[in-house]
């Protein structure tokens, strides 16, 4: 149990939904994310995401 | 929540806004986490470019509803000349929870909740905000107080659920003091009914069973330990994959509701079958191996975590494989090459980004090398 618990602490689950498409997301490049919003003059929306 | 932001119906709002994934796991993103203080996945903000100002902060999924709901106040963004001081005090917290700063925050969210009374339209959301704020600052008496009180009048929709999973999460980690024991007794029984709610997140329902098992299991109530742990792996085996996402929060479910119930084996197949459907994914080695770990196949565990080790990529999910290796070569009496394994996962863990996180575990693995025998060099 000990060693599941930083998964616990850090693991908030996915959910399901109608999956069909895809947002325009840039991979981790906050830099790039950035100067394209000022370019675009629009916010960035960041998903920070774990891969476990 | 990933499949939740692939929804068709999302594409109408591409261009509102740039989008960003950063993976939480990745050295690049950590300056990022740092800053905002990130500590749980998945985690939202919307950021004006101009000045980096965060204009709305979400910790937690959201259902499609909330979704559309966070864009627009991030969109909105700034605290609009004539907000009412509840809406302003709402903002200020957002903003200080997107700057990691907890207990600002949830005194933020309160004065809002005192501002706007009872009949306050962005109440609930606030509630919600505040409890979720009052435990990542660790004030776990007011966050499970705050949930109590409120959660019994919420409407039951995604909220409720959100508020009695914070409530819960604050009075389990063996929390026995009156106020516990109170709260506790207020959020049991909403806890159950949140459940069974066709509103509540999936998210929230898998770590309510989590709770409710931890509460259990606290009291050595094996019968209703058992109960929850049947009904949840018995969800989760009732629930077919879209993708290879959702597979994976899948499985990170079962693992947590088997390794309660002490019940490895019957997960095992389910995970077999993961790990050869992505080859390439560490984090299905990795579930693979903790739950052999935990049936006593510590052979098959060591093999599972080499074939992650090929794939890892950021220092935290390394660490967590070398951890895992480590505890299955302790287990097979092979302490001399336990040592090894966890040396490099003191290594890997140097560069895990977030301070608390990187703390924590360097702690976890120091100790764990000191417990190793004393001639196991």
């Amino acid at each position: 149990m000990k060693k599941l618990s930083m998964w616990v602490l850090l693991s908030l689950l996915t959910t399901s939904a109608t999956a069909t498409t895809r947002l325009p997301f840039i991979e981790d490049n906050y830099t790039r994310a950035l100067a394209e919003a000022t370019r675009q003059k629009l916010p960035v929306f960041v998903e920070v995401w774990a891969p476990w | 929540m990933r499949a939740t932001l692939a929804d068709a119906s999302l594409a109408r709002d591409a261009g509102r806004f740039v989008w960003l994934e950063l993976n939480f796991d990745k050295p690049v993103n950590q300056a990022f986490l740092a800053q905002h203080g990130v500590m749980y996945t998945p985690s939202f903000f919307v950021i004006d470019p101009a000045d980096e100002r965060t204009t709305a902060t979400q910790i937690g999924g959201m259902t499609l509803p909330e979704l559309r709901q966070f864009l627009d106040r991030g969109e909105h963004g700034v605290i609009a000349k004539g907000a009412t001081p509840p809406d302003a005090a709402l903002a200020r917290g957002d903003q200080m929870l997107a700057r990691g700063q907890h207990a600002e925050a949830a005194a933020a969210y309160h004065e809002a909740l005192r501002l706007g009374g009872k009949t306050w339209p962005q109440r609930e959301r606030a509630v919600g905000a505040a409890t979720w704020a009052l435990m990542l600052s660790g004030q776990s008496q007011a966050c499970a107080e705050t949930a109590a009180l409120e959660a019994a009048s919420m409407t039951r929709g995604q909220m409720f659920g959100r508020v009695v999973l914070a409530g819960l999460m604050c009075v389990n980690p063996g929390q026995q003091a009156p106020w516990a024991e109170a709260a506790r007794k207020t959020l049991m029984p909403l806890a159950e009914e949140a459940i069974a709610l066709p509103t509540t997140l999936r998210d929230h329902r898998f770590q309510l069973y989590q709770q409710l098992m931890h509460a259990a299991d606290a009291r050595d109530d094996k019968a209703t330990l058992a109960r929850w742990g049947d009904r949840w792996l018995d969800e989760l085996e009732a629930t077919r994959p879209a993708n290879d996402d959702e597979r994976s929060a899948l499985d990170i479910a079962r693992v947590d509701a088997a390794a309660f119930l002490g019940a490895a084996s019957r997960v095992l197949p389910a995970l077999i079958a993961s790990e050869r459907a992505m080859p390439t994914n560490y984090n299905a080695s990795l579930r693979l191996a903790q739950m052999e770990i935990e049936a006593k196949r510590y052979d098959d565990a060591i093999a599972a975590c080499d074939r992650g080790l090929v794939h890892v990529s950021g220092p935290l999910g390394r660490t967590w494989l070398f951890e895992t290796k480590a505890d299955a070569l302790t287990e097979v009496g092979r302490p001399a090459e336990a040592r090894r394994v966890l040396e490099e996962a003191l290594q890997s863990a140097q560069a895990i980004g977030v301070n608390q996180m990187r703390d924590h575990n360097i702690e976890k693995i120091s100790n764990a090398i000191k417990e190793l025998p004393k001639n196991a060099k």
